[in-house]
């Protein structure tokens, strides 16, 4: 029995499982509500541990599950618990943490005992450190931008300052969406040219120098196979406006080698054995690392470059298990 | 050149195919041999060996193609070795992709559904050819097919009460698997899009067997998916099941063999029956005047209407269009075809 742990919005989990079903897979879909407080109980006795859960009313034990597609759902614990109201918010604050406390210690024991069955990912790793990752990427000798954290306009001009170059500036960690007004609005890599007010002193943020892109790469791996695309497009990164710009060019593209080894060594590093690279290839055909991501989509990569990658996803667990 | 653009070489001119885009250019056949002498070349230095004629012609071949942001320039030949073509592979994840099934006899509905048990149809297309009452009537015939094991479903019935756009939203809204209704025979030419599906009112009268098999430009596909299924299979008839209005599961409604029952035989039966599939591996490239024609790997297809009805491999019956001069033309007026259309008895419609 394979588990997907996924949410209810996700396509490409739709079409993978197309794939889980043709190649007779037995698997079981748990999106964002069929996680909480799936175990039943766990129990040390007769020399090991067990585990049995409820999987949308399926009874199941830690021995019948095979395998473990990590995609984006997050297995968890909830108490009902809401407040003791004979006893006084100090004591209510305190129980919640003791709670937390309990939940944390729970959920880390079977996401580890999962994670001894043939797994893709872990939801420990779906938010990488992004300056980690960065750190990694340069130890591994990978291209990376010049980058710098900084609180001051000085700062910033003397980290990354050339004549006639753009500086960027992008959140630390991933894209965050800010509600405000019924609207929704990204935080995107921007230009530091587009803001005409920047103060002399800011709160810590991220400068990196521009790159002078001639296509950017999506690289998606699923234990250390590579899947790569390049894509043409104007954007500053690796988003897209498609309502203002023409479809981007979106054709495949083979990696060297050594970018193979280097990248595979980074998701090594990461503890993630499938997801999606960005890179960017400058005018002068030198390659930038800039991100990796194990839960993003490659639907689109899949599609425009015909690489069937929902059928990989269901192919890596057909295999017997392999040594990650 | 961009390894999503793709020619499609005919017998005068060819079809240079942009799946990404969506988009087709007609070129000269020069071009796509152009373009394989110097993919991945040093182009100045190519050029320089070409006579002024041929010269001025590859210039204008280049601007055209960059114009239109079909190819692009490299800096060196490993960088182009590194843009590699794109897999022409075509896969899907089950038995067969769509199944076009007739219903004419109501009783006939639980053997249908019976016949197709749990065996998974992403597209289901139910041609309702019994009159349609009217909403509440299609309420409950489409209710048997809901529940078969699909991604999606298309109806088509014959408008016969004068169903408009109106009373179709509620139906829309509580079927959201249904993509598609053709409602035929209406007294109107509309469409319109109503909760992610697609309605089309048209005044074509029959929607029976034999007035399937039209080749028109408007259904011709320029997506990768098409183009790639069309280089290996057939685009009408791969992974293709039906059930025509007798009960009858053949590879479409119009056509003549049938592989047995639905009383006696399940879909999975059928299917595996010796010859069922060989039709879903007739490619146009082996298509007699199809394999010469440029938008051959756009095109549609029918083998139940042919030219040569006793040539499996003959061009369809009714595609009005001649590679060899390039012009289109009725086909149902042609000289030519009278003898086949009398054949299939299309003469009485």
């Amino acid at each position: 029995m394979i588990l997907i742990l996924s949410d209810c919005t996700d396509v490409s989990t739709d079409y993978a499982i197309e794939w889980f079903r043709y190649c007779r897979l037995p698997f079981i879909r748990l999106n964002d509500i069929d996680l909480i407080n799936t175990v039943v109980s766990v129990e040390f006795k007769e020399g090991k541990q067990n585990i049995i859960f409820n999987l949308k009313e399926q009874i199941v034990s830690l021995d019948e599950i095979t395998a473990v597609w990590f995609r984006r759902g997050i297995l968890g614990f909830q108490s009902n618990f809401k407040n003791m109201s004979a006893h006084s918010q100090e004591l209510t604050d305190q129980v919640v943490e003791l709670i937390n406390l309990e939940n944390k210690t729970l959920t880390d024991f079977v996401i580890a005992k999962l994670a001894q069955k043939q797994v893709l990912n872990n939801q420990n790793s779906y938010n990488i450190n992004k300056l980690q990752t960065l750190a990694f990427a340069q130890e591994l000798g990978i291209n990376i931008p010049v980058t710098a954290i900084e609180t001051n306009r000085k700062a910033v001009d003397a980290a990354l300052k050339r004549p006639g170059e753009q500086i960027i500036t992008k959140p630390i960690q991933d894209i965050f969406w800010l509600n405000y007004n019924g609207r929704t609005e990204a935080q995107y890599t921007a230009r530091l040219s587009d803001y005409e007010d920047r103060p002399e002193n800011f709160y810590y943020s991220l400068f990196q120098e521009c790159i002078d892109k001639k296509y950017e790469l999506r690289i998606f791996f699923i234990n250390n196979d590579f899947y790569c695309a390049a894509i043409f497009s104007e954007s500053t990164d690796g988003r897209h406006d498609s309502f203002k710009e023409k479809l981007p060019r979106i054709i495949p593209y083979q990696i060297s080698d050594k970018l193979k080894t280097q990248l595979a060594g980074l998701a090594k590093r990461c503890e993630i054995n499938c997801g999606s690279i960005d890179m960017i290839i400058d005018k002068s055909g030198k390659h930038y690392f800039l991100e990796i991501n194990p839960v993003g989509q490659y639907g689109m990569l899949s599609k425009h470059c015909n690489y069937n990658l929902h059928e990989k996803i269901a192919h890596y667990f057909t295999h017997e298990k392999e040594i990650i | 050149m961009f390894s999503c653009c793709h020619f499609i070489k005919g017998a005068n001119r060819s079809l240079l195919l942009d799946t990404q885009r969506d988009s087709y250019y007609l070129v000269p056949n020069s071009m796509p041999d152009f373009i394989s002498s110097v993919s991945n070349l040093d182009l100045d230095h190519t050029l320089s060996e070409y006579d002024q004629g041929d010269y001025e012609i590859a210039l204008q071949y280049v601007e055209f193609l960059i114009k239109n942001d079909l190819a692009f320039f490299c800096d060196s030949a490993e960088e182009a070795a590194a843009f590699l073509p794109i897999s022409m592979a075509w896969q899907y994840p089950s038995e067969v992709t769509n199944a076009v099934i007739e219903v004419d006899n109501l009783v006939f509905i639980p053997a249908i559904t019976h016949c197709i048990g749990t065996f998974f149809i992403p597209t289901l297309h139910v041609i309702f050819l019994c009159p349609v009452v009217n909403i509440d009537h299609l309420w409950n015939l489409i209710k048997p097919f809901n529940g078969l094991s699909n991604k999606s479903i298309q109806i088509s019935f014959e408008n016969k009460d004068q169903i408009t756009v109106e009373h179709l939203t509620d139906f829309c809204y509580h079927h959201p698997k249904i993509e598609l209704i053709i409602a035929f025979n209406s007294q109107i030419e509309t469409s319109a899009k109503m909760f992610g599906c697609s309605l089309v009112f048209t005044k074509q009268k029959d929607f029976s067997k034999a007035a399937c098999g039209s080749i028109q430009q408007e259904y011709f596909n320029t997506g990768l998916r098409h183009f790639t299924e069309s280089i290996q299979h057939n685009t009408c008839l791969n992974r293709k099941i039906s059930i025509d209005s007798e009960g009858n599961i053949k590879n479409c409604p119009s056509m003549v063999e049938s592989y047995g029952k639905i009383w006696d035989t399940t879909i999975l039966q059928a299917i595996e029956k010796p010859g069922f599939k060989n039709m879903w591996n007739i490619s146009k490239d082996e298509i007699m005047v199809c394999k010469d024609c440029e938008f051959r790997h756009i095109c549609t297809d029918c083998r139940a209407y042919l030219e040569t009805p006793e040539n499996p491999h003959s061009k369809p019956l009714k595609c009005g269009y001649n590679p060899y001069n390039n012009t289109w033309t009725d086909w149902s007026i042609n000289p030519l075809k009278q003898q086949p259309i009398i054949y299939y008895g299309l003469n009485e419609l």
